[in-house]
């Protein structure tokens, strides 16, 4: 598996960490992960939300690193 | 009071002759905002109320005596329509004070150990239930389901256990769909009299009933009902052992600079809600509702019977940059989210639930607006797909 993508977000204001992962992840494969590094306390609530409505899985690393991967679907 | 509706012609700002009174930013029925200017029906009835009697309702004779009457019956007015007695009734022209005294009122008497209460409460209340006063209580803040109903867990009438409920939450305009047993505190400011939720998507709670049955004491909001800021009413149960926990040498009717006028406006605003026609505020809420989520993918509302609020959110979409350009189609909304010019914390309500918090736009249905709910909902349409077009 290819390493994570890593998308810096910090110092960004929601809702652009979730609308650059997005527009980020429409350029990779279906397999690849990414990482998203955000200081913006609307980003964990945010992404859980963002995952739901696009099937896609999200994990919190830690204060401000989040892992994706992709679900079921390929919407972003 | 007349119940007539004005003319539709007559639903635009009226002009000043004051230097700084703001010129005119929208029509009243583009105006989906959480306050908006007085209503007709209520501005003409306030016309009416204030071309007698004079500034000091204190007086005892004269025309001050006369406005003292009218407050007294205004006050009855309400109190009647909430369901509780009018002497009862103590007024705040503070919305955290009324919450202090109704809560702390109970906790200083009471022997209460345990206070449960929901994350999806006012911030005004929160930061009372997270301060020195309750220290002594465990305190247990219960989250909310996506749908945005708390489940309070069976309390066995405890009596050392006290809860405060929600009974309708503001941002959302999501009723709790039923009531915990046992006492109750009840945050009563976003949700228009009991009396009169029959048709306001409140089933399955019983309308017939005006307050659940263990309430002790209850913060109402005359802003619920179309009235003021700034006119709070705290509602005491006979049979609760309440005392004032303000300095006052008359703890047992304290005054707390309730503003006659503006409790004037309350009661007139309450005349006007009653002949409100609910069917159409539902029906609009229900129409906005559809034509959005037919035809936006990737969006959330919360809650589904919400009578004249609705709150949605929208992913990908910066809600300023969205407000902005409804506003250029003639509509004002708020945002309950983060990315607003106001507001950069995320909604604390919305992330409770879980919903989205970003691309949040708030709506609020009255008879001034309800004609334009089609047209406001292909607004918002059009522009949620430019910007996601023009992002991606």
């Amino acid at each position: 598996m290819a390493k994570p993508i890593l998308i810096q977000a910090l110092g960004t204001l929601c809702p652009i960490p979730i609308i650059e992962l997005s527009k980020t992840m429409r350029r990779f494969d279906l397999d690849q992960e990414f990482l998203l590094e955000s200081d913006d306390v609307a980003t964990w609530p945010d992404l859980q939300a963002w995952a739901r409505l696009t099937k896609n899985r999200v994990e919190q690393i830690d204060r401000i690193t989040f892992a994706i991967t992709r679900g079921l679907s390929d919407s972003q | 009071m007349g119940k007539e509706y004005l003319p539709s012609s007559h639903l635009v700002a009226a002009q000043s002759s004051l230097p700084w009174v703001s010129p005119i930013t929208a029509e009243n029925s583009r105006n989906f905002q959480e306050f908006a200017p007085i209503s007709p029906p209520t501005l003409s009835n306030l016309a009416a109320i204030f071309s007698s009697g004079d500034s000091d309702p204190s007086a005892f004779i004269g025309p001050g005596a006369e406005q003292a009457l009218k407050l007294e019956r205004g006050l009855a007015l309400i109190a009647q329509s909430l369901g509780v007695r009018s002497d009862d009734l103590f007024l705040f022209s503070d919305k955290y004070l009324g919450f202090y005294s109704g809560l702390l009122g109970l906790i200083s008497t009471e022997n209460f150990s345990t206070l449960n209460y929901s994350e999806i409460e006012k911030k005004d209340l929160l930061a009372i239930i997270a301060g020195p006063q309750l220290s002594q209580l465990q305190r247990n803040g219960l989250p909310a389901s996506l749908s945005g109903q708390v489940s309070f867990p069976d309390s066995g009438e405890n009596p050392e256990l006290l809860t405060i409920l929600q009974i309708r939450n503001g941002e959302t305009g999501i009723w709790q769909s039923t009531w915990p047993t046992g006492p109750l505190f009840l945050d009563a400011t976003s949700a228009p009299p009991l009396t009169l939720t029959g048709k306001m998507g409140r089933s399955p709670i019983n309308s017939a009933e005006p307050l659940p049955a263990g309430w002790l004491s209850a913060l109402f909001d005359s802003s619920s009902w179309g009235g003021p800021r700034g006119v709070y009413l705290l509602a005491i149960n006979q049979r609760a052992h309440w005392k004032n926990p303000l300095p006052t040498f008359d703890p047992q009717l304290p005054r707390f600079g309730a503003n006659y006028g503006l409790t004037l406006w309350a009661a007139a605003a309450l005349e006007s809600f009653k002949s409100w026609d609910f069917d159409a505020i539902n029906q609009a809420n229900l129409e906005i509702r559809e034509i959005i989520l037919n035809e936006v993918s990737e969006v959330e509302s919360a809650g589904v019977e919400t009578f004249d609020r609705i709150s949605i959110s929208f992913l990908h979409v910066p809600a300023d940059e969205l407000l902005r350009r409804l506003y250029g189609d003639g509509f004002l909304l708020d945002s309950g989210s983060a990315c607003s010019p106001s507001a950069l914390e995320p909604s604390h309500v919305l992330t409770a639930m879980g919903i989205l918090s970003h691309g949040n736009v708030r709506i609020r249905i009255r008879p001034e607006n309800c004609g334009q709910a089609k047209d406001l909902a292909h607004s918002l349409v059009k522009h949620v797909k430019d910007i996601r077009e023009e992002i991606f």
